[in-house]
């Protein structure tokens, strides 16, 4: 017994290196959390992991006929609008699940958590792994609907260099996910009004981020359009699409901008995350 | 010995009623306090814990679940945490598994420590049983090779190999116990606290889960255990720690603490002062004015050790000298049955009475089942007619706890009312 001694007080303060420090420890944990998203997603549905498929494919045909053929918004020339929707939609969906998810840790999880310690951030950082899972999935699918375009449609290829950006475009999404839902999810351990706000606010945030139409169908002296840019999602997503289209908006410096803003969200949420994981069991 | 815990004025408070606006003030109060770099203002507004109606009540909204409580354990320890519900045992157990943090104070503790609180805790229903033991250990911190290493053995402790790759939600609820607290028992901590999760599954089960606990503490590991069942309570530790209304009331050992705790319940029972209103029948020619129950935990607690025989005076007033008189007393189960009958006149005849006080002492052999029972007195005569009667006059309560050392097991549950005596030969 020559460990040393560990304190349990109030007010331990937070050192991103302990607690990443207890995250390995733990690795086998967030695995094992993962295992169990994926098996228990689709325990006794007849489809299975097909539903990940259906749900994009259904909504890039909405989104085809509004906003396509009734509201007449243009998508690039160079790709099929479906495919378009498509690549908006697997990006937006991967960061909407994990926030919405991220966002609930603290209420999904009480009874686990006011029987057990472990680090908390485990569960979030499952959720992010399991989002990656589901993101491939309907990545997969966008490839093979692009792919069809370009061989059976002749459609011409246009990908550029920036194609190599796209994990790290992937890697922002899921911590700025991470970084809202981890903010969320405290605030809402003793204020539950957040929870009534995220269920419409990704729906809305949605409409901020150019994912059902490209950016250049804004004027890009309006308002509008520099509001749009103040979502860091709008810049990262329209990298995504510059990605396969080269079409659209590319900006290093507005891509510095957002991950700065990322990684201050993500801090920030982790820091309230630390401070009410030790007491939300008296408040949840 | 090295200490591996030590808990320095651990104090937590709560606040009571809903969240609301009103909690909302309260932040915004305690953060500006905090701003200006005042104290919180509302560690000082709690009162002492009391549940009960005692009329202590006070106004405020903040309540000490735990306040001051220090004490200090030492490597390969197994100490009882006992205390009424309310006592401050679930906080207690709360912090020191680090679900919460102490408001004030300070808790240290070293090596590697595990809490059960519960068994099966993130079980999933839909997972099978297999991925839920890995599931569970890695819950309660085992890494996933441990649990792979001792897979079979956990396998097997549970009973449930035959159902280990079916769907947890399909288990009975026995089945599903058992396989939990079997993960339970593989994790090898240095320091383990544990809830009243003993309290699962059939005697059989319950024995072995016993059994392995002992095992456990006798690993050199410490343990911390809480509950209400004294019989295992006085098995399994050496010393208690009694918790009274938040605080610490008693360190020591196991035997004094378990005492310490019986005398501090029930204290509000009647214990044999008799009101007019006790008196089921009465002729007016003699009167129970004193019955007392003589043991010294009934004094203190209304309750009596299990086996510990029941000891009882009796002061009867008499108008008329009668000279065939019979006393008795009944014992009767909380559903009314009566259960054992005695009386003076089955060994020594009646009694005949030539003064106007009669004082009798009796004892009583207990071989009761743990559990609640009354006692009802009467005098009579040899002709039937009843002088005195009080039904159930006075409340018992067996405990499933011996006043000795004895080997056997007393259960916690009843089955019949009476163990007899009876000696057993098995080859």
């Amino acid at each position: 017994m020559t460990d040393k001694w560990h304190i349990i007080e109030k007010g331990n303060p937070f050192k991103l290196t302990r607690i990443i420090k207890e995250l390995k420890e733990y690795k086998d944990l967030i695995f094992l959390f993962l295992m169990r998203d994926i098996k228990s997603s689709y325990q006794q549905t007849i489809l299975g992991p097909l539903w990940l498929v259906i749900q994009p494919i259904l909504t890039s045909i909405v989104f085809t006929i509004v906003f396509g053929n009734i509201a007449k918004i243009q998508t690039p020339p160079n790709i099929s609008s479906f495919a378009f929707y498509l690549l908006g939609l697997s990006f937006w969906n991967f960061f909407a699940e994990c926030f919405n998810k991220i966002s609930a840790t603290f209420v999904m999880n009480a009874s686990v958590f006011s029987k057990v310690y472990f680090p908390r951030l485990t569960v979030p950082i499952s959720v992010l792994l399991s989002g990656i899972f589901k993101f491939s999935i309907q990545f997969g699918l966008f490839l093979i609907v692009y792919l069809y375009g370009v061989i059976f449609q002749g459609v011409s290829l246009m990908p550029n260099l920036s194609l190599f950006l796209l994990p790290i475009y992937l890697i922002a999404l899921a911590l700025f996910a991470m970084g809202l839902g981890l903010m969320v999810s405290s605030f809402t351990t003793k204020y539950r009004d957040l929870t009534m706000l995220v269920g419409f606010g990704i729906q809305l945030l949605m409409y901020a981020t150019p994912i059902a139409y490209p950016l250049f169908a804004i004027d890009s002296h309006s308002f509008i359009y520099k509001l749009l840019l103040a979502n860091p999602l709008a810049g990262i997503i329209e990298g995504c699409k510059f990605a396969f289209t080269s079409n659209g908006l590319f900006s290093i410096n507005l891509l510095l901008l957002d991950i700065t803003i990322i990684l201050l969200t993500l801090i920030l949420g982790m820091y309230i995350f630390s401070k009410v994981e030790k007491r939300f069991m008296d408040t949840v | 010995m090295s200490s591996v815990i030590q808990a320095e004025h651990i104090s937590k408070q709560y606040k009571l009623g809903f969240v609301g606006m009103s909690s909302l003030a309260d932040d915004m109060q305690r953060l500006m306090a905090k701003l200006k770099g005042n104290e919180d203002p509302f560690l000082k507004v709690g009162e002492v814990n009391k549940r009960d109606n005692s009329g202590m009540k006070g106004d405020s909204k903040y309540v000490w679940a735990l306040r001051d409580v220090n004490f200090n354990i030492n490597h390969g320890e197994i100490v009882g945490i006992i205390g009424k519900n309310g006592a401050g045992k679930s906080t207690l157990l709360k912090i020191l598994s680090r679900v919460t943090e102490p408001t004030k104070g300070k808790l240290r503790y070293k090596g590697r420590l595990a809490s059960l609180l519960e068994v099966g805790t993130g079980f999933h229903p839909d997972l099978s049983g297999r991925d839920n033991v890995f599931l569970n250990g890695a819950i309660l911190g085992m890494k996933k090779f441990e649990i792979a290493s001792k897979l079979d053995e956990i396998i097997e402790f549970s009973g449930v190999a035959k159902y280990i790759d079916t769907p947890v939600k399909r288990y009975s609820s026995g089945m599903y116990v058992r396989l939990a607290f079997a993960v339970a028992a593989h994790l090898e901590p240095d320091i383990l606290v544990i809830d009243e999760v003993l309290a699962v599954g059939d005697i059989e089960f319950q024995e072995k889960c016993i059994g392995k606990m002992r095992d456990v503490a006798g690993n050199g590991r410490t343990v911390l255990f809480v509950s209400h069942n004294m019989a295992a309570v006085k098995s399994l530790c050496k010393r208690a720690l009694v918790l009274q209304d938040g605080a610490l009331a008693f360190d020591g050992s196991v035997t004094d603490g378990i005492s310490y705790y019986l005398s501090g319940l029930n204290a509000s029972e009647n214990r044999g002062q008799i009101e007019t209103h006790h008196r089921t029948f009465n002729t007016g020619k003699a009167f129970y004015r004193k019955i007392e129950l003589t043991n010294p935990e009934f004094v203190n607690g209304n309750v009596i050790y299990f086996n510990e025989t029941i000891s009882i005076k009796c002061e009867i007033e008499f108008l008329e000298h009668y000279s065939n008189v019979m006393f008795d007393v009944r014992i009767l189960s909380i559903e009314g049955i009566e259960l054992a009958h005695t009386t003076n006149a089955y060994k020594n005849g009646y009694y005949n009475v030539t003064s106007d006080r009669v004082y009798f002492e009796l004892d009583i052999e207990n071989n009761f089942q743990p559990g609640k029972y009354f006692l009802t007195f009467g005098a009579h005569l040899s002709d039937g007619l009843t002088l005195d009667y009080l039904e159930n006059l006075v409340e018992i309560n067996i405990l499933n706890v011996s006043n000795n050392n004895s080997t056997g097991i007393i259960y916690d549950f009843k089955l019949g009312y009476v163990r007899p005596n009876a000696s057993w030969k098995i080859n």
